[in-house]
């Protein structure tokens, strides 16, 4: 995985205090450079630099459906602590199925389906933060 | 030089702390001014941004970036509920609100306070008070400044009628809750008066929820000259000199300059010591801006108060050799004012152009777009303020400000001089800019002797 690649380059840095990194191969160029005061400064260089074949694997290509958060703040699968999640994969859902809730300013939203289908995962663990736009549930639409 | 040691120990009220995150509640090259006035001060940042602006440029230079909504501002940049809440995810300490947006949104300052978080600017209070035109004139009055002859909001058009006759036309109405130039009337006689009362009353309405107005005597030929503030919560404002934004097209700031060309050491005093005046009336704290215009025969008269970080807050840096964000972060954090008056020395002339994505040719129309070059221009003395990059697509559904050209040379001839090599050599292709409007306008004589008044540019266009 790329991450871990990254990782262990920016430890051969740390290790061999350099400041600059720079390596190539087969249809990629990363560039690591660190500021004086040791910040790194993400290079945007990786994400123009497409990334083919025989490099770490690329994103396997999106074709699901997904829920996504309308709002961001933190989500939540159940109404309250004890009880069962609102859905759980292989649950089949309507538009106004309620589907979870975010909490915003102490403000708990109840969150709807928006689309009718069968719930094939879940995506973020109850309780973890969550911003506007990013999947909460795949589903195959029905 | 910092020399708080010269406040007693005692002085200090609480004990400070300075923050370790803060949210930035703007986005383009503000939100970047503000991030790197957090880096320096080794403060996390987390940048909030609509999904238009997914690859907006300070999404990426923030440590953390959460997106808070879609492309329309009240769905975003405007939408409070959303900011504060990526605000509470991201366990923020403070959160800076740029310009524009909810900069000046007593409200959200209000929200951040009761949710714990601090808000770097001034209180709630002090912007409710200064953000009402009206109440801010007579604040200026109570505290000795020259105010235009003017009235109390108007309750009718007969009211009118009398007020405009007691100062004498031209007058000028003016919203009460307006700002940024907006909204404002031009009156020459009473069957423009009758006309203008109804109008204006409505559009203020509907533009910014209250329709309250007031009148303003009119100045005919005026300059805009404004005191940049500093204060902090132990009751200190200082200022730091003046900058003169007579340049304007249909009351929008095309250049800024500091200091003011036209005005002596004695007026300056007097024109800042009144901004400080007013500032302490009015219990100011964090950065703020008093405006003033000056007429013909030198004489100058409060307008009013902006309660924020301005857009031209760069051009006071380049003279003043001070990084007022930082400033700003500090007196947020409960700090007392790092410099006293003695500290503050102006040196040199600085020039700030605003480059727009518009096309002059069009009436200055708006041209979203893809910028398929950029090249900044870069000289000793030239800084640019800028969310710009190549391949950069500005999207469509904010204001068209995409970079901030400013210059300083030892006086005004060097520094104009520096700005049209600057103008010369920026390259921005793909969209239309008013690159080549500031170009003859630099090349024109009127401005480069510094006399003229803000109908200048209506006048030469």
């Amino acid at each position: 995985m790329i991450e871990d690649k990254i990782r262990s380059l920016l430890d051969l840095m740390d290790k061999n205090n350099l400041a600059e990194l720079e390596i190539e191969e087969e249809g990629f160029k990363l560039r690591l450079r660190k500021h004086e005061d040791g910040q790194l400064v993400r290079n945007f260089e990786q994400k123009a630099m497409p990334v083919q074949g025989g490099a770490p694997a690329a994103q396997p290509e999106d074709t699901g459906t997904y829920i996504p958060s309308p709002m961001v703040g933190t989500f939540y699968r159940t109404p309250n602590p004890e009880s069962e999640p609102y859905v759980s994969p292989d649950d089949f859902v309507e538009p106004d199925t309620v589907i979870g809730i975010i909490e915003a300013m102490k403000v708990m939203n109840e969150i709807k389906a928006g689309k009718r289908g069968v719930i094939k995962k879940v995506l973020v663990e109850s309780g973890s933060p969550v911003e506007y736009g990013q999947n909460l549930f795949q589903i195959e639409p029905s | 030089m910092p020399l708080n040691n010269i406040l007693r120990p005692n002085q200090i009220k609480q004990k400070v702390n300075m923050f370790s995150k803060i949210l930035v509640a703007n986005r383009g090259e503000i939100a970047i001014r503000i991030i790197r006035a957090c880096k320096r001060l080794n403060i996390a940042t987390v940048a909030v941004y609509s999904d238009a602006d997914e690859d907006c440029l300070h999404v990426r230079l923030a440590d953390e970036s959460i997106c808070i909504g879609s492309a329309a501002p009240d769905k975003s940049y405007l939408n409070i509920p959303a900011i504060i809440s990526a605000a509470e995810i991201s366990d923020v300490d403070a959160i800076h609100p740029g310009y524009g947006f909810l900069a000046e949104n007593a409200h959200f300052a209000d929200v951040c306070r009761s949710c714990n978080i601090s808000f770097i600017g001034p209180s709630a209070e002090a912007m409710e008070l200064m953000g009402n035109k009206n109440e801010a004139r007579k604040l200026a009055e109570k505290a000795g400044v020259p105010i235009l002859p003017g009235s109390d909001h108007v309750t009718d058009a007969e009211d009118a009628l009398k007020i405009a006759h007691s100062i004498g036309y031209p007058v000028i109405l003016k919203p009460s809750m307006g700002g940024g130039g907006r909204g404002m009337r031009l009156v020459h006689n009473d069957v423009a008066l009758a006309n203008s009362v109804l109008a204006s009353r409505a559009e203020a309405e509907r533009s910014f929820g209250n329709g309250e107005f007031y009148i303003e005597k009119f100045v005919e030929k005026p300059r805009h000259v404004e005191v940049q503030l500093l204060g902090d919560e132990y009751g200190n404002v200082i200022h730091l000199g003046e900058r003169d934004c007579t340049v304007q097209r249909r009351h929008q700031k095309l250049v800024e300059e500091s200091p003011c060309p036209v005005i002596d050491d004695k007026l300056r005093s007097e024109i800042c010591e009144a901004a400080i005046k007013i500032a302490k009336m009015a219990k100011y704290t964090n950065a703020g801006t008093v405006e003033f215009i000056l007429d013909e025969d030198q004489k100058f008269y409060f307008i009013e108060m902006n309660t924020r970080i301005q857009v031209e807050h760069t051009v006071t840096e380049m003279v003043t050799n001070l990084d007022l964000i930082e400033e700003q972060i500090h007196l947020a954090a409960g700090e007392p004012l790092r410099y006293r008056q003695e500290d503050i020395v102006l040196d040199g002339v600085a020039i700030e152009c605003r480059i727009n994505a518009e096309d002059p040719a069009n009436n200055f129309a708006p041209s979203p777009g893809k910028v398929e070059l950029v090249y900044f221009p870069v000289a000793r003395g030239i800084r640019i303020d800028s969310h710009l990059y190549s391949g950069y697509k500005i999207p469509p559904y904010y204001d068209s400000l995409i970079a901030k050209l400013i210059v300083r040379g030892d006086d005004r001839t060097s520094a104009i001089s520096l700005m049209r090599e600057a103008l010369d050599q920026f390259v921005i292709d793909g969209v239309k800019t008013n690159i080549s409007f500031y170009h003859n306008l630099f090349a024109n004589v009127k401005f480069v002797n510094g006399r003229y008044n803000t109908n200048f540019i209506e006048d030469i266009i």
